[in-house]
């Protein structure tokens, strides 16, 4: 059940070095306060995508967004 | 009588058949509202004059022998994301209250507009629908009829709390991730998160463009089919909207014959919460699940991608916003919005090709079953404010949680009901009935079942009978001669 509410943090990520290069880059001023909020939830992201990478997919699997001219 | 427990299926029968007149229905309905709404929040604006000018419209077109619509004179209120021409569109938002009015009625608003309904009002919500709870920074949060200490659900909470309180017998939700059935299954009424497509989202604002859904929430089952042959279907302004079977959902489907049931597990087990573990076993034994399970594969990864799709393709919607005035959205909102803006798009372009293979391997349970039934949150109507949920042993944030069942379902785009049951005290709690793409009718026929077995919630609970708030069923010619 921890797994299924909470997922592994992922190797190789740190998410301050993360958010600290990229939130400049992007225009984004992060308030001293609310720092922390955005490091945990940039974390709770960061073991997300990391459980999604654990599936082995095929190369030929396309994105699920389908667009039609 | 007409009075606050009536269904859009009685009231339009009433309506039609002219023992009650739409103009008086609703002024019962905004004198109901307005009284409950200082206790509730649920309400953000009563659109009283629109109501009172398309319920004249209804009565004069059945004075003049015309067919008003299926929806005749029901009143109903839309989450205040929709679009309604004339009021500016809040999403929730404090940042949007300088928008301009809308220029155009939401498409759903306009089909039930089309179809005789009645528009009296736009309701409270998480903000700009990243919320599972109805609490919200800037308008309060939507109180929970049956314990006004309690939450409402989110994101679409008004909508629930609007529709238990017998205010509106209809109100219009979105679901991302759980957004109708979170709060259907707090506040104890009926929730269908149609098949991903089947209603357009247009005149709406957008959350997740590849997760949004637009569906109803209701007081029973057959409004439900009603709601969505009405509003459902193919619309230009939707890119993502397609053709529905809507013939299919019909009343009739009610008598189909029984569908194989089956519990999912793994995932979904939920032996270590006992109410919602008594909810899935009353629904699964009264549908005949036996012992059949399914295992829904890869369930927890596809919470985790539909969990960065949202991040991300939340924070663009409002990335301008992000970079210019942060320190105006709801902080609980913000700091995810800012999270999601800053993820990189490795993460994204791997949950939506995991999608394209989640939703291949789901759709194989579909050869062997016909309803999956599966808990719809882990737990009754928290305390407004609680942060945090007991499972089992463990203590887990309560606002991701509270969509740990609906999110993987959502992701997969299928039809999902929510059906409200008892606990054994005063509070409800949901149970998803899932099928295959375009299922509806099956899933509303499954609902119909379990109400006609007497195991359900009872929505009326929620309601107070105010004097206000009833219409006498009297033939309006008599009513008209003496004067009232």
């Amino acid at each position: 059940l921890p797994r299924k509410i909470v997922p592994p943090k992922p190797p190789g990520f740190d998410a301050e070095v993360w958010l600290d290069a990229t939130a400049p880059a992007l225009g984004l001023n992060i308030d001293p306060d609310w720092r922390h909020g955005v490091l945990a939830h940039l974390s709770v992201a960061a073991a997300m995508a990391a459980l999604v990478a654990e599936t082995e997919l095929d190369t030929r699997v396309e994105p699920a967004p389908v667009f039609r001219s | 009588m007409i009075d606050a427990t009536a269904d859009c299926v009685a009231i339009s029968e009433a309506v039609r058949r002219r023992v009650v007149r739409a103009s008086d229905l609703v002024e019962a309905c905004i004198a109901r509202c307005r009284a409950a709404n200082p206790r509730l929040n649920a309400f953000t604006e009563v659109t009283a004059e629109r109501a009172r000018a398309e319920a004249a419209a209804v009565d004069r077109t059945l004075e003049a022998g015309g067919d008003p619509g299926p929806l005749a004179g029901v009143p109903y209120a839309v989450k205040n994301l929709f679009d309604v021409e004339g009021l500016v569109t809040r999403a929730g938002a404090r940042i949007t209250r300088d928008d301009p009015p809308a220029q155009r009625d939401a498409t759903a608003v306009h089909r039930l507009r089309e179809a005789g309904a009645v528009l009296v009002g736009t309701l409270n919500m998480g903000e700009f629908a990243y919320d599972f709870t109805g609490e919200n920074a800037h308008d309060g949060p939507s109180r929970n009829p049956l314990d006004t200490q309690r939450m409402s659900g989110g994101s679409s909470g008004g909508s629930a709390a609007a529709v238990t309180a017998g205010l509106v017998p209809l109100a219009l939700g979105t679901d991302t991730n759980g957004s109708i059935r979170v709060p259907a299954s707090l506040c104890g009424v009926f929730g269908l998160k149609p098949t991903f497509g089947h209603v357009s989202r247009a005149g709406t604002f957008p959350f997740v463009a590849s997760l949004d859904h637009v569906g109803p929430l209701a007081r029973s089952p057959r409004d439900l089919a009603l709601i969505y042959r009405v509003i459902g279907g193919p619309d230009p302004r939707d890119p993502v909207s397609r053709e529905i079977d809507s013939g299919a959902c019909g009343l009739e489907a009610f008598d189909a014959a029984a569908p194989r049931v089956a519990v999912a597990d793994d995932y979904f087990d939920v032996s270590d919460l006992p109410e919602a573990a008594r909810a899935v076993a009353a629904v699964a034994g009264a549908l005949e699940a036996g012992d059949r399970s399914v295992t829904v594969p890869d369930a927890w990864r596809a919470r985790a991608a539909a969990y960065v799709i949202t991040a991300v393709e939340g924070a663009q919607v409002h990335a301008a916003n992000l970079r210019s005035r942060a320190g105006a959205f709801d902080p609980d909102v913000r700091d995810r919005l800012l999270a999601g803006a800053t993820v990189p798009a490795s993460w994204y372009v791997r949950a939506q090709r995991f999608r394209r293979h989640y939703v291949e391997r789901v759709s194989a349970l579909f050869e062997s079953v016909d309803v999956i039934v599966a808990p719809a949150t882990p737990c009754v109507a928290p305390l407004l404010g609680q942060k945090t949920l007991i499972v089992g042993d463990a203590e887990v944030p309560l606002r991701p949680n509270l969509g740990l069942y609906t999110q993987p379902i959502s992701f997969a785009g299928l039809p999902v009901v929510a059906v409200p049951m008892d606990t054994g005290t005063a509070l409800p709690i949901g149970v998803q009935l899932i099928g295959p793409p375009g299922s509806e009718a099956t899933l509303v026929a499954a609902a119909e079942r379990l109400l006609r077995l007497g195991i359900l919630h009872d929505p009326d609970d929620g309601i107070d009978v105010a004097p206000a708030g009833s219409v006498e069923n009297r033939p309006v010619a008599q009513r008209t001669a003496e004067g009232d």
